[in-house]
Formats: structure tokens, sequence, C-alpha cells
């Protein structure tokens, strides 16, 4: 039928000399059931028998009809304690209406009579596969399996084992306890972990000093083999660091004595500074950052470790 | 049932109000398979038609008050709340749809245990009787298909009988729009079943 009425404004009917289709579609229902009367019969089959698309809509809606005739005739059982399941369910919900009754006992008194008679099992078992249905339908499945799986994840990124979580824990004063050793904890592994950091700072430091005391010290003694040797390869010592005796040719000595008074303080204040630099930045960030290690690093047993010390 | 009762049903009705309880239990009685029947054809399982029948005259019961009975007949009332709760339950399920083939097996009993009212007047051969609920499973199932607007209009026209004007006071929806409504329900229906069975040929 789709929508070839609604371009047609005029009102369709069945007057008139020639019927539009918009006018078959109005009494097509009427038409299926055989509400027409003779003439208006006359009309619709007269402008069908024009219309192939008209017909075949007509013919569709008629067979419609006889297929729902069909199922009209077999009227689906209704199940036997239907009727005292809701007398049941209405004699819970109390009384009916504003006036709360003079009968109302002599209601109850019957309906629940009749409750008994249809056997308290039944509406036990009904509500209980109700239940199981409700349960087992795959969206609430699984919605509760996720709940669980992120509050799972949650806990555990924490530091919390179900397994070994007691009722215990639960009081405030256990709650309280779980988290300040839990803080405690965070915060020695914390301070442990800037300490190992400043010690590799410190020893780091060491290093690049007597690395530039080796550096400074010995040219005197090494230049004249390098002199004799390779005079050419000069500048390529800078790249070479490590265990050789640095290299170098006069010319480069001669001025690198000149910015010598520079050279040694500059590089080593900066150097063991920028240790002592980042340290001093670490260190009083220690309280902010405490939480990080916790949680990138969750102590698997945290709990147990408490429980059994 | 209706015509004539129609006064019947709304004496019923007087005295329910007042507290009668053996009134209630007639109304339910009287009106409860009609309304199991519309639920059963809207959404196709006997599960839910239960419960919603149920909830039906929970609500019924509770806001017996509130029907006028100078101004309606009863029996309209009974099917626009009845209604109303299908569009609810159908809104509901919506998402669920697809898994309904799966729970098909659930919620029929009708192969299951569960004690069936025979209908009078069946008493025919169990062949035909067989045959019949054979069919009416296959168009039952088509009907199912049918958009649920129109599936509502037809459902009230062919198996419930009402007249247009007062299935368009039932859906709220102008005579002209349920006519239309009806027949194009008619014809989806029609072109499933069809097509169903040829494929099954």
């Amino acid at each position: 039928m789709t929508d070839k009425g609604q371009f047609d404004s005029r009102p369709p009917s069945l007057e008139g000399s020639r019927l539009d289709c918009a006018a078959v579609e109005l009494h097509l229902a009427e038409w299926a059931e055989g509400g027409l009367n003779d003439a208006e019969r006359v009309r619709m089959e007269a402008h069908v028998a024009a219309c192939p698309a008209c017909r075949e809509e007509l013919e569709q809606a008629r067979r419609g009809r006889e297929w729902m005739l069909l199922l009209k005739q077999d009227a689906p059982p209704v199940p036997a304690q239907l009727l005292e399941r809701i007398l049941a369910a209405t004699q819970d919900a109390g009384a009916p209406h504003a006036a709360p009754g003079r009968s109302r006992s002599a209601t109850a008194a019957g309906e629940s009579a009749v409750a008994q008679m249809a056997g308290a099992p039944v509406w036990q078992k009904n509500s209980v596969v109700v239940l199981r249905r409700t349960l087992f339908e795959p969206r609430i499945a699984l919605v509760a399996a996720m709940a669980f799986f992120s509050i799972t994840l949650t806990l555990n990124l924490m530091g919390v084992r179900l397994r070994s979580l007691q009722l215990s824990d639960f009081t405030p004063a256990g709650m309280r306890r779980a988290i300040t050793r839990q803080y405690v904890q965070a915060d020695s592994r914390v301070v442990r972990y800037y300490q190992n950091l400043r010690f590799v700072y410190e020893v780091e430091a060491r290093v690049q000093e007597l690395k530039r005391a080796t550096e400074t010290a010995p040219p005197p003694a090494a230049a004249p083999q390098t002199e004799t040797g390779k005079p050419g390869r000069g500048h390529s010592f800078k790249l070479q660091p490590g265990a050789n005796p640095p290299v170098e040719n006069p010319a480069d000595r001669q001025a690198r004595k000149q910015h010598e008074p520079e050279q040694p303080s500059a590089p080593a204040p900066i150097s063991y500074g920028g240790a002592m630099d980042v340290m001093l930045r670490i260190t009083p960030g220690c309280g902010l950052t405490a939480q990080e290690p916790a949680i990138d690093s969750p102590s698997p047993n945290g709990l147990q470790e408490r429980r059994f010390a | 049932m209706p015509a004539g009762p129609n006064e019947e049903v709304n004496g019923l009705v007087r005295r329910c109000m007042q507290g009668d309880g053996h009134a209630w239990r007639q109304i339910v009685a009287l009106h409860h398979r009609r309304v199991y029947g519309l639920c059963y054809r809207f959404t196709g399982s006997s599960a839910d038609s239960e419960d919603l029948t149920q909830e039906v005259f929970l609500k019924v019961y509770r806001s017996l008050q509130s029907f006028d009975v100078e101004r309606g007949s009863f029996q309209s009332w009974l099917t626009a709340l009845t209604r109303n709760l299908l569009v609810d339950h159908f809104r509901r399920n919506r998402s669920t749809q697809g898994t309904q083939s799966l729970d098909a097996g659930w919620d029929d009993p009708e192969a299951a245990a569960a004690p069936i009212e025979t209908l009078p007047g069946s008493e025919t051969d169990p062949l035909t009787r067989a045959m019949q609920r054979e069919l009416s499973s296959l168009i039952q199932k088509a009907l199912l298909k049918v958009s649920p607007d129109l599936r509502e209009a037809v459902i009230l026209r062919d198996l419930h009988d009402m007249d247009y004007r007062e299935i368009a006071e039932t859906l709220r929806i102008p005579e002209g729009t349920v006519k239309s409504r009806i027949s194009r329900g008619r014809m989806e229906l029609a072109r499933l079943l069809e097509r169903n069975k040829k494929q099954v040929m």
C-alpha cells in the first residue's frame, strides 16, 4: 500500500465516478471483511479490474484476513492455574480501592481458601523459575560478570587479595590498620628506592670526577709518545673514551692550557650539582609520588605478609 | 461475552468497588481469557502472557476506582490497559528480541507438564486437532514478525472483533489510520506466510 495516498490531498471516497487508489486503500479493510454494500463493492471491483497494484493488495489483504480467522478458531490454551494466580496476587496487593472493606475479611478468607486449594508449592516453583530466567538472561549475566571482574581487578591493583581477606579486615580499626601499614610500606619502599638512586648518582659523579682528574693529570707524561708516533691523529682522541690515556698534540695542549683555569672547575660543579639537583628535585616529591610505585608494583603478598608477621 | 453483559459487568464493577470479593472473582473469571489471549497473540510466549495477564489484573484491582462506569465500557478500558502494558513490555524486550528463538523451548510449556485447560467444543478427532495446532503456530510465528503497530490493530480487529471506532479509541489514533493499519497488517501477514510456504516447498 506504501504511500500512494500520501500525495493525494483530496479526501478519498467512494462517491464520484472514478475511484482512486487512496479510496481503495481506505476501504480495503472493510472489503476484505465483506463489509461493503453492493454498490460500493461494484465500484471497488471496477477500479481493481483496471489497477493491477490494487488488485494485488486486495488479494493479499483478503488472504491475510483468512489467516487471521484460522488463527481465531484456535484460541490459545489458558494455563489452568492462571485464574487462581491472579486472585492470589490481587489478594496480596491489599484492598482494591479507597473503601477498605467491610467485607474485606470475607474476601481474604475466600481467596486464601482458593490459594490453599491451588497449593503453595506452585507459587514457589513459579517464582523460582522466573528468578532463574531473569538471572540467566544473557544481558544480566554479562553485566554481573563485568562488575565482578572490574571490582576484583581494582582490588588487585590496590594490593588486596580477595582470598586472603577476612571479616576482621572490614572493621573500621582493621581498615585503618591496613591502610596505615600499606602507607608505611609504600613509604619505606619509596625511600629505599630513592636512596638507591642517590647512591647511583653519587657513584656516577665520583666516576666522572675521577675521569676528569685522569684526563687532566696524565697528559704531560703521555704526550711525547704520541707526538713521535702518529702526529696526524691528534684530533681523533676526543672521540675515543675509555682506557687509553688521552693523546694530544702540542697545539691542542697549548690551546687547552689557556682554558685550564675554567675547565676543571666548570664541569665538575655542573655534573655533581646536576646529580644533587636531581636528588633535591626528587626528594621533596617523595610524598607526592609515593603512591606510584605502590600501584605499579603491587606487593603481591601485601596482606599475607602482614598476617604472618 | 459483550453486548448485553455490558450492564452486568458494570454492576459487578460497582459491587467490587464496594468491597465485594466475590464480584472481583467473577470479573477476573469473565475476562482473564480474553486478556491472556491478547497477550499471547501479541507476544507469542505463554510465560510472558501469564505474567502480563497477572500484571493487568493487579493494575485493574488497584485502579478500579478510576474507571468511570458511565463513560465507557469496562471491556475497552481493560483492553486499553492491557495494550499499554504490552507496549511497555515490547519496549523493554526490544533489545532481547533476538534471543526469542533460543528461549522458545523454555517459555513454551505447551509441550511441558503444565496442566492446560482444553477448550470446550474441541472434541474433534485428534488428527484434525493436531493439524490445526500446527497451522496456528505457523500463523502465530508469522504474526510476531508483523510490526507491532500493525499487529495490535489486526489482533484487535480480527481476533477480538472490536469495531474500528473502538480500536481507534483504544489505540488513540484516527479511524482512518486504524483501517489502513489493519489492511497493511493483513497484507504483511499474507506475504510472510506465503514466503514461508514457498520456502517450505
